[in-house]
């Protein structure tokens, strides 16, 4: 599961990290670490970028675990600096060339899809969507982050969050939905068949 | 049409997540099998996405990270009741005169430097091409936020390159910059576009410089 949600660090790694125990910071790193690079990789759809976000939020973290309250701030400080780190790369010049906001979700990204490996069928459709669009995507529903929440993360109003996110839904209904149609009906036939 | 399937899909989100809609537009979206169908569907999709994988960044990455912070060891580690105050003179005046010492070698014009290929370009110089390649290939530093801190110098210099990137946003926002619209640019438009991204490149590569000068400085001001 790549959510934050999901996830707790104990205590002792939180009072750790707040001494700059090295061990804590390890702990750290392999607790949450592979959130923050799941949600990096999703997004940015792009390694050697999701590696930097990674590699920037724990140096952050590391600077500035001695002002994290307990455990729960730690995460949400986590999650929230990869986000930020995230949306920074997003603004970068050469990346607004790579993914002009709208204009990108009409351009084929078979390329981008290639780029990580691996990639689960979901994931490929995920890749097609405009970087935003995918961000705002990831956030809303593997994050829990509100259309109020996102709107502000992007300096705009819920309704643009509420805009990509449908939008992005369109493109995923397109390109992926005919799969989930097999698998619902699937669940509909076990369903009935338990039924009777 | 286009819109109002975005309004459909959009009211099927809602519904799906239990945010606010239309009473009556929600019971007609449930009393039509297709519109029930496409929810179950939205659903799914929403559960798939929170099914994928994390990803494990690997502990290589870990090292790079503890290095970059400069994480002393852990403070259970750290010697205690060992401190040597005889020693600090020497320390200082030895990390004083490598500090000069390796200033000199450093700043000594014409210097080649093995980690940085300049590639022939020189600031202003360049095609727009070369100049976004290695602007990307430099854009890690922009990030440097430990240097900015530490550092005067590469903290004026990623000033000017925040200015330059929203000249160049401008652009971005005006269409100017898309590959498929550069033929569309005028020429004298394409000559700006190459002196912002010269001047772009031209910042990075002394920030590239000053980052490399305080890591040769680094051991000497520990």
């Amino acid at each position: 599961m790549a959510g934050f949600s999901k996830i707790a660090l104990d205590a002792d790694t939180a009072s750790g990290l707040k001494m700059g125990d090295r061990n804590a910071q390890a702990t750290a790193y392999r607790v949450l670490g592979p959130s923050v690079m799941g949600m990096a990789v999703r997004i940015l759809q792009d390694r050697s970028l999701a590696e930097e976000v990674v590699q920037d939020t724990f140096v952050s973290l590391i600077e500035r675990a001695s002002t994290l309250r307990n455990s729960e701030a730690v995460v949400a400080w986590i999650r929230q600096t990869a986000v930020n780190h995230c949306l920074m790369r997003l603004r970068s010049p050469w990346q607004q060339r790579r993914s002009s906001s709208d204009m990108a979700e009409e351009l084929d990204h078979a390329e981008d899809a290639d780029r990580v490996d691996g990639l689960h069928d979901l994931e490929r459709a995920l890749a097609r969507l405009g970087a935003r669009t995918r961000m705002v995507l990831w956030l809303h529903d593997v994050e829990g982050y509100t259309h109020k929440e996102i709107g502000k993360l992007f300096g705009k109003t819920s309704s643009y969050s509420k805009s990509k996110l449908a939008r992005g839904y369109q493109k995923l209904l397109d390109v992926y939905g005919g799969e989930k149609d097999d698998e619902i009906a699937r669940a509909a036939h076990v369903e009935s068949a338990c039924a009777s | 049409m286009t819109k109002s399937r975005e309004r459909l899909t959009s009211n099927l989100l809602a519904l799906r997540d239990g945010e606010p809609t239309d009473s009556a537009d929600s019971e007609a979206l449930l009393n039509d099998p297709e519109h029930r169908s496409a929810l179950a569907k939205l659903e799914a999709i929403k559960r798939s996405l929170n099914e994928l994988p994390a990803i494990d960044p690997g502990d290589a990455l870990l090292q790079q990270i503890l290095e970059a912070s400069g994480s002393a060891p852990a403070v259970a580690e750290l010697p205690t009741q060992r401190y040597r105050p005889a020693h600090v003179p020497f320390a200082m005046a030895a990390g004083l005169l490598l500090t000069l010492a390796i200033t000199i070698v450093v700043l000594i014009p014409g210097r080649e430097d093995p980690t940085v290929e300049l590639s022939g370009l020189h600031g202003q110089s360049g095609n727009l091409a070369q100049l976004y390649a290695r602007s990307r290939q430099l854009e890690p530093l922009v990030r440097n936020v430990r240097l900015a801190r530490r550092d005067p110098t590469a903290r004026a210099l990623l000033y000017r390159i925040a200015d330059l990137d929203a000249q160049l946003n401008g652009y971005s926002d005006a269409g100017l910059t898309l590959p498929d619209q550069e033929n569309r640019e005028t020429e004298m438009r394409q000559q700006e576009l190459q002196k912002l991204w010269g001047q772009r490149v031209a910042l990075l590569e002394s920030l590239a410089q000053v980052r490399r000068t305080r890591a040769v400085l680094q051991p000497a001001v520990y």
